[in-house]
């Protein structure tokens, strides 16, 4: 068993504090996410609130951690998406070879035409669940990498004897993939996914700082720094606070995100 | 005289490339008694591994093309089964093992489940009895400690042990013919032995027919009752072992044999060497295929395909101009 290097303990621990408090956020003692107080607009930090007020005079403390919902729903859910859509989509490519391959890699090259900003205000355009479509666009901007990163993987893979063996053991297409092909191929997929929810957080605070995610008023930190930059100069800490949570938490996740892709590799060389 | 087990008839398997179909077995006859083996030797690139995956159906569906012939065994064609067929075949009847054990053994699971895994697959064993006949079949292997080792992967494993696993997979359910390609290639010598001698072993205890893939004429000699000798897709000659090694009548293995170093010739000698290469199977000596290599060529031999003629009764070769019988 190797030994944790400090910087992934302390990204793990402030990744499961940020989820904590994400996930708590409806039950921690903290203010009301859009209870506005003409009071004290732009307050600066103080012990009651730890990052401040907005111009609206909301707690920017309380509305990042309600703010996180939106980032970890969106990047988990996307991610998701994508790893199950795009994995089973590439596994499918690269095991049945042939014409399954063609249409799948056609499917993927038009999709990575595409210019994804397009394709998610496109898709934001639609009536509908402003959180649904968000994930559903990142999903589908994600895909044609995990499907080509599962398709080469795959092709590895199903090249090595002891799928030959498996099936000359007289094992069937489904059971080749589930228990031979999938167990080699989750690591690295797994990886990826972890690099994804990065990404989707960072897309999903773009979008949002766009106005392209969930609208107002559920908080959300894009739209916290788009709607208080005008205001950055007088008092920093309702742009600064969600931002630096956000570049700590994606800093974090591509920290372990490393580790994860070392082991990995490492585990390859020892096998 | 009862039906062989295995009738390979006119065989043919073809690869369509983007440059032309190459020829990979070109109508290759054989047969096979229950419980013999057959060696199939031959140099790389000869065919005989994609012979061996013809008779199991195993070959790549996109570029493979079934050109013909037939496979029978047990008295059904394997080559008109359809897969949800074969698979019944696969393990149970005709089971098969890879050159290398490295490669042939799943990185991510450990081997007991993987012997499991087949015996759940082809029997109606429950959970607890197939871990008990995995425990039993690898002491049958020669797998020291069995019980620990179901448990453990692969990779803490040595080549000999692997290609033992690997033996024990294949023989989980008992196959009437097991195809062995190259068994022990991977392996260094003294695993080697111990590996044809566990699968002469088990082949006795099982009635078990045996094709040995190789182009060791050592172990050949060793394992093997009758042998083919494949060259660019087809047998060109096949007799039981005795003949084959000191009768040979085609060039080509005459050649193969001369080309065996003795350790009785001084050891700054040359090796004979068969001069030029292997044909190019996709567009192949319109006559005999090793008319271009051959010394004791005739001018029809480049015009002509040799047939199949008759030095007694189970010894066949194909060439105009064969070696005298001495």
């Amino acid at each position: 068993m190797r030994r944790y290097r400090p910087s992934v303990v302390l990204s793990l621990a402030w990744l499961l504090l940020v989820a904590a408090a994400t996930l708590t956020a409806a039950w921690l003692p903290v203010a009301d996410p859009n209870k506005q107080s003409l009071l004290s607009m732009l307050a600066p930090p103080d012990l009651q609130r730890w990052f401040g007020a907005d111009s609206l005079g909301r707690d920017v403390f309380s509305r990042t951690i309600h703010g996180f919902r939106i980032t970890f729903a969106v990047s988990l859910g996307a991610a998701a998406m994508a790893l199950v859509f795009g994995g089973a989509l590439g596994i499918c490519a690269g095991y049945f070879r042939g014409w399954v391959e063609r249409t799948i890699l056609i499917g993927v090259n038009v999709l990575l035409a595409f210019p994804p900003l397009v394709l998610v205000i496109a898709m934001v355009a639609y009536p509908g669940d402003a959180l649904i479509k968000v994930i559903i666009a990142l999903g589908i901007v994600f895909m044609p990498a995990m499907t080509r990163i599962a398709r080469a993987n795959t092709l590895v893979f199903s090249e090595r004897e002891f799928v030959t063996a498996a099936r000359a053991a007289g094992m069937g297409n489904a059971r080749l993939i589930v228990r031979e092909l999938l167990p080699n191929l989750v690591p690295t997929l797994l990886a990826y996914c972890l690099l994804l929810v990065a990404i989707g957080a960072l897309a999903e605070a773009g979008l949002s700082y766009l106005g392209l995610s969930v609208p107002p008023p559920t908080p959300t930190l894009g739209q916290m720094m788009a709607s208080e930059q005008a205001n950055a100069l007088e008092a920093p800490h309702a742009v600064f606070f969600p931002a630096g949570m956000l570049f700590l938490t994606i800093f974090a996740l591509n920290l372990i995100g490393e580790e994860v892709q070392r082991r990995i590799d490492g585990r390859a060389s020892a096998a | 005289m009862t039906a062989p087990l295995l009738e390979v008839d006119d065989l043919r398997t073809h690869f369509h490339l983007p440059h032309g179909t190459l020829r990979a077995v070109d109508g290759v006859s054989f047969t096979l008694d229950a419980g013999r083996t057959l060696g199939i030797v031959g140099e790389s690139g000869s065919g005989k591994s994609v012979l061996a995956r013809s008779i199991i159906g195993l070959l790549p569906m996109a570029q493979a093309h079934k050109a013909g012939g037939r496979v029978l065994f047990a008295g059904r064609d394997l080559r008109q089964l359809p897969e949800s067929a074969m698979r019944q075949v696969r393990g149970p009847q005709i089971a098969m093992i890879f050159q290398d054990p490295l490669t042939s053994l799943n990185p991510v699971m450990t081997v007991g489940r993987q012997i499991v895994q087949v015996l759940r697959q082809h029997t109606d064993l429950s959970a607890t009895a197939a871990r008990a006949r995995a425990v039993e079949l690898l002491n049958e292997v020669g797998i020291p400690d069995p019980k620990q080792r179901a448990g453990e992967y692969a990779h803490r494993m040595s080549g000999g042990m692997r290609q033992r696993i690997v033996i024990a997979i294949a023989l989980a359910c008992n196959p009437r013919l097991l195809i062995a390609d190259e068994p022990t290639t991977a392996l260094d010598v003294t695993v080697q032995a111990q590996i044809l001698d566990l699968l002469r072993r088990l082949q006795d205890k099982h009635a078990m027919a045996l094709i040995l893939i190789t182009h060791n004429l050592g172990v050949v000699a060793e394992m093997c009752d009758d042998v083919a000798v494949m060259y660019a897709g087809r047998i060109v000659e096949q007799a039981p072992v005795g003949d084959i090694l000191d009768r040979p009548r085609m060039r080509y293995t005459h050649a193969l044999l001369q080309s065996v170093p003795d350790i009785d010739n001084p050891s700054h000698m040359r090796l004979p060497v068969i001069p030029g290469q292997p044909p190019n199977l996709i567009a192949p000596p319109v006559g005999c295929r090793f008319a271009p290599r051959c010394g004791f060529r005739q001018d029809r031999c480049d015009t002509d395909m040799p047939p199949q003629s008759e030095a007694s009764a189970h010894h066949r070769f194909a060439c105009f101009n064969p070696a005298p019988e001495h």
